[in-house]
């Protein structure tokens, strides 16, 4: 096929904006899917993903479209991951189009997340398609939401295309225009392979499979390929596109969008964003923007259960067959056992590891409080970084600590603006500006220490702002902070799962916080137990538990001492669910209620 | 064999607020609600007819009327159950015989003794209305008419029970009241501390507060101490006796001795086998007094249920007396468990070897489910 009849597009939009309703539309006009065994949202393939309505990984698949002014045409659309913690995947993804869909909810207006996808469609030098999404819904605000798109996004409001992705009005036109406005693709069959590796996923079968686009040069089965970043060479056994299963073909040629089996053991191999050349003759530079994503978020995952230990080994090892960027270490707290300590692209990958390990493993877990990785100066000029707040060296020795600050675009309806103020200096953040994107709403750009951003930021911005305002970040860069670690201390013993870094002039209220609540869940013991919060040798908040003066049950009945058994049964049964720290017994749920943090 | 036989009477006129234990709501002035007992008393009968026989040797030394409403039965009835043990083993002469008494079945009382009861527990409770009203009792609450008829029976020994540790309860009322028990003749009291069951109807309007433990325990120490200076020995957690007046039968549960339970859902010991009746009224009936199935236990059950039992003891349990009734000796990880509670002073330890005996100390009291936890931890 000529290159001039390939679309490569893929559709970027603020969550909940209708982009896994719209590919399904577009899919549906293409005649891949017999009715009948039509799903909604066909390409969020996990359950977690459908109920989130977010898109985890990334999905593409190959249409036949056929033109109504004529013409047979060549469909590829690359589904990008939704969220902020994956910014690195989705300009990969972005990486492998020549256009987008640029979708706005005309009931929402644009949102943090359309300019945060803007700037990455922008950076990749992509034809912009703005799509005005649930016109059809009477609170849709089609000239607001062209308003928006004008001055927020920059694009000319005439290309807006106007669809109900729900209903289907608009798609056909949406269609035609795709064809008129994004490019075709371009690249030499004749030159050296050079494909871009924008996502893979583990198969049982066929261990990793990459999905590339291929720029320049062609693939087939039998090539030896090399992967640019790591110099690892694989022998392809397979090459082919994407429609409802794979379909096999010869070989791939510039513009196309496909997948490579080449014998990988695991994605681990398979580096987002590198470049694929052939071993015996390989191109000569790499494609740009590769990058080697680091993890931003750690915490300690323990089973809540210490006989689970190996289980979560074995699922951990599962998950991360299939995704790259989740890394884990062997772990071990005094106060929680035997566990992991795990890095996070960021809060919802955390959530989302978590959730499937629950979910698909049937595993309990207790999870530390989320922590960010600190840049450590000791007084001796040596630098480090900790991710675990057991690690942090002590402070007498300590020249410097900086800390991770991320770039955050807030967008929100004008009213919650005061609130969102406050809560962002109460968090540490640094205003740089405020632009109107319309009458309504503003956009608001901070500096924000990552650490207050993995404390529940997102939950209480939403609150305060009833849901309406919308956040994105990127990561900038490390700054000095005055960071201290606040150990907690049960009767005297420090609690290693619960020491947590924070900012000096919070620590008092975090310690206080968590104390607080340990005195509501520790039960009364037969003695007094001081709850403590420090930094170092001094103490910054102090609470007691008051020792029982009464656990005494009435009589027997008539000779009846089952109750009595059962009420020793049902104590032995309580205390394995006990963590003993000292002589102090915590419940379990201690970990997970001090660590949910409100 | 020395035996101890329960006579279980799960029915009461209408169920305590309180209460968690089964039991059926019988009419007593009704035709019916005669005819009913009537018919649980010949199962009785019946039971006991196919159950003492299989105890050959067996003494009857004490005998127990509880409930439930034991009172409701008719003091025939009560005779004619006696006779029956009579028929079917040797009673002890002087045999302890106990039945437990409601308010309202006071006048009741010099007829049981007639029948051959030789203790009579007035269920009390409480003689404040407004704590009687706290705690959904049903019985009448027992006024002075009560008192009088209950008391002026001679030639039974007068025991009363009663519940301390209601939210709101004032000390000097329950101190004045145990002290108008004392001079009306009372040897035996049973002061229980108010616990709020769970799927009771008083659960679901009675939360105990934050401070709820430490007033029940400063009610309980009220009762410690004022039933201490009448001369009262407090030889049970929940039992106080003018000495020589112990409940021998209760005596039984918690020194491992031998019982037989009659009636539905009543429990009985036999050579260290547990057997509980069913439970139903109904399904007694129709079984003629003959449904019942083992408790099978664990094999450390033994010595966990002696030390549960023999630890509320106020005179402990000794090491060669659960030697031989338990078959079990302590083993070193418990030992240490004792030594460590003896030095946080919740258990007082005399003697070495099989001499040694354990018991509560007063804090102890107070803290009893956990120590005697701590204890029997690793059998379970």
């Amino acid at each position: 096929m000529n290159l001039e009849n390939v679309r490569n597009f893929s559709i970027i939009a603020h969550i909940d904006h209708g982009k896994s309703t719209l590919a399904d539309r577009i899919i549906e006009a293409c005649n891949l899917v017999d009715p009948r065994d039509r799903k909604e949202q066909m390409l969020d393939t996990m359950d977690i993903e459908r109920e989130r309505g977010i898109t985890i990984k990334s999905n593409t698949i190959t249409l036949n479209y056929e033109s109504r002014k004529g013409g047979h045409y060549i469909f590829n659309l690359i589904d990008t991951p939704g969220h902020v913690d994956f910014t690195y995947e989705v300009s990969r993804a972005l990486a492998a189009c020549d256009g987008v869909l640029l979708l706005v909810d005309a009931t929402q207006g644009v949102e943090a997340q359309t300019i945060a996808n803007l700037y990455l469609a922008l950076e990749n030098d992509l034809a912009i398609l703005p799509v005005i999404n649930k016109i059809d819904v009477i609170s849709a605000d089609v000239e607001s939401t062209k308003e928006g798109i004008e001055k927020s996004l920059g694009l000319d409001p005439q290309d807006a295309v106007p669809v109900s992705a729900k209903t289907g009005v608009g798609v056909a036109d949406l269609l035609e225009r795709i064809i008129e406005f994004i490019p075709p693709p371009k690249g030499d069959d004749s030159a050296r392979l050079k494909a871009l590796i924008f996502d893979s996923y583990f198969d049982k079968y066929q261990g990793a499979v990459i999905k590339v686009r291929i720029y320049d040069g062609t693939v087939k089965k039998g090539d030896v390929i090399k992967f640019m970043s790591t110099g690892n060479t694989y022998e392809v056994t397979e090459v082919g596109v994407f429609r409802i299963d794979l379909e096999k073909r010869k070989e791939l040629i510039p513009g196309d969008v496909g997948y490579i089996i080449a014998g990988i053991k695991s994605v681990v191999d398979t580096k987002i964003g590198d470049t694929v050349t052939l071993a015996k003759d390989p191109a000569s530079e790499p494609l740009t923007g590769f990058k080697d994503v680091k993890p931003m978020v750690f915490s300690g995952l323990y089973p809540m259960y210490s006989d689970d230990y190996d289980n979560l080994k074995d699922a951990l090892y599962k998950l991360k067959l299939n995704d790259a960027s989740l890394i884990f270490e062997p772990d071990n707290s005094f106060a929680l056992g035997f566990g992991f300590r795990c890095g996070y692209l960021g809060l919802l990958h955390m959530e989302i590891v978590q959730e499937r390990l629950e979910r698909e493993f049937d595993l309990a877990l207790v999870t530390t409080a989320p922590s960010v990785k600190y840049r450590i100066t000791l007084t001796g000029g040596h630098v480090m970084t900790i991710d675990n707040p057991v690690k942090m060296p002590d402070l007498s020795t300590v020249e410097l600590i900086e800390e991770p600050f991320v770039d955050a675009t807030i967008v929100t309806p004008t009213d919650y603006v005061g609130n969102i103020m406050t809560l962002v200096s109460e968090n540490r953040g640094v205003h740089k500006n405020m632009e109107y994107i319309d009458q309504r709403r503003v956009q608001l750009h901070y500096e924000l220490p990552l650490a207050e951003i993995v404390f529940n930021f997102y939950d209480k911005l939403k609150s305060i702002s009833r849901g309406y305002a919308s956040f994105d970040y990127e990561l900038k860069d490390f700054r000095p902070s005055d960071m201290v670690r606040v150990d907690i201390l049960v009767n005297g013993e420090p609690v290693d799962a619960l020491s947590f870094i924070v900012h000096r002039d919070k620590s008092r209220v975090r310690g206080k916080d968590i104390i607080t609540k340990l005195k509501d869940i520790i039960p009364r013991h037969q003695f007094k137990i001081p709850l403590q919060a420090a930094i170092g040798a001094s103490i910054i908040a102090r609470e007691n538990i008051s020792p029982t003066r009464k656990d005494v049950t009435a009589k027997c009945y008539g000779g009846d001492i089952t109750r009595k058994r059962k009420l020793l049964e049902k104590q032995k049964e309580g205390k394995k669910r006990m963590k003993q720290i000292g002589s102090v017994e915590v419940p379990q749920e201690a970990f997970l209620t001090i660590l949910k943090i409100e | 064999m020395k035996l101890g036989v329960y006579i279980h009477v799960p029915f009461c006129r209408r169920k305590c607020d309180y209460c968690s234990f089964y039991s059926v709501p019988v009419d007593t002035l009704s035709p019916e609600g005669r005819a009913g007992l009537e018919a649980y008393t010949r199962t009785i009968i019946s039971e006991a007819s196919m159950r003492l026989p299989q105890l050959p040797g067996a003494v009857i030394d004490t005998v127990y009327f509880g409930g439930g409403t034991p009172s409701m039965l008719e003091p025939r009835q009560v005779e004619n159950v006696l006779s029956s043990l009579r028929g079917w083993a040797d009673v002890e002469p002087g045999a302890e015989v106990t039945i437990e008494v409601n308010p309202e079945d006071s006048g009741k009382v010099s007829a049981f003794r007639d029948a051959g009861a030789s203790r009579a527990v007035l269920g009390i409770q409480t003689f404040d209305p407004g704590m009687h009203r706290a705690i959904g009792r049903s019985s009448s609450l027992c006024g002075d008419d009560h008192l009088d008829s209950f008391f002026s029976v001679k030639g039974i020994v007068h025991c009363a029970d009663m519940i301390a540790g209601i939210p709101g309860q004032d000390r000097a009322g329950l101190v004045a009241g145990l002290d108008r028990l004392c001079s009306l003749g009372a040897k035996h009291l049973s002061v229980y501390l108010l616990s709020i069951e769970k799927s009771t109807p008083l659960a679901s309007r009675m939360k105990p507060g934050p401070g709820a433990g430490e007033e029940q325990r400063a009610l309980f120490e009220a009762v410690m101490d004022f039933l201490a200076g009448r001369g009262f020995s407090h030889y049970e957690i929940s039992n106080f006796a003018i000495p020589g007046f112990e409940s021998r039968h209760n005596m039984k549960y918690w020194k491992f001795m031998p019982y037989l339970g009659l009636g539905p859902g009543a429990h009985s010991f036999i050579d260290g086998r547990r057997i509980m009746n069913v439970t139903g009224a109904v399904e007694y009936a129709c079984s003629g007094g003959f449904s019942y199935e083992e408790d099978v236990r664990g094999k450390n059950s033994a010595a966990v249920e002696y030390l549960m039992t023999g630890l509320r003891l106020l005179e402990g349990v000794s090491v060669g007396d659960m030697e031989s009734r338990a078959g079990f000796r302590l083993t070193p990880g418990m030992l240490a468990r004792i030594d460590s509670l003896e030095k946080r002073g919740l258990v007082a330890v005399s003697g070495t070897g099989v001499d040694m005996t354990v018991r509560l100390s007063r804090e102890g009291i107070f803290l009893s489910d956990g120590v005697i936890y701590e204890i029997v931890e690793e059998l379970l």
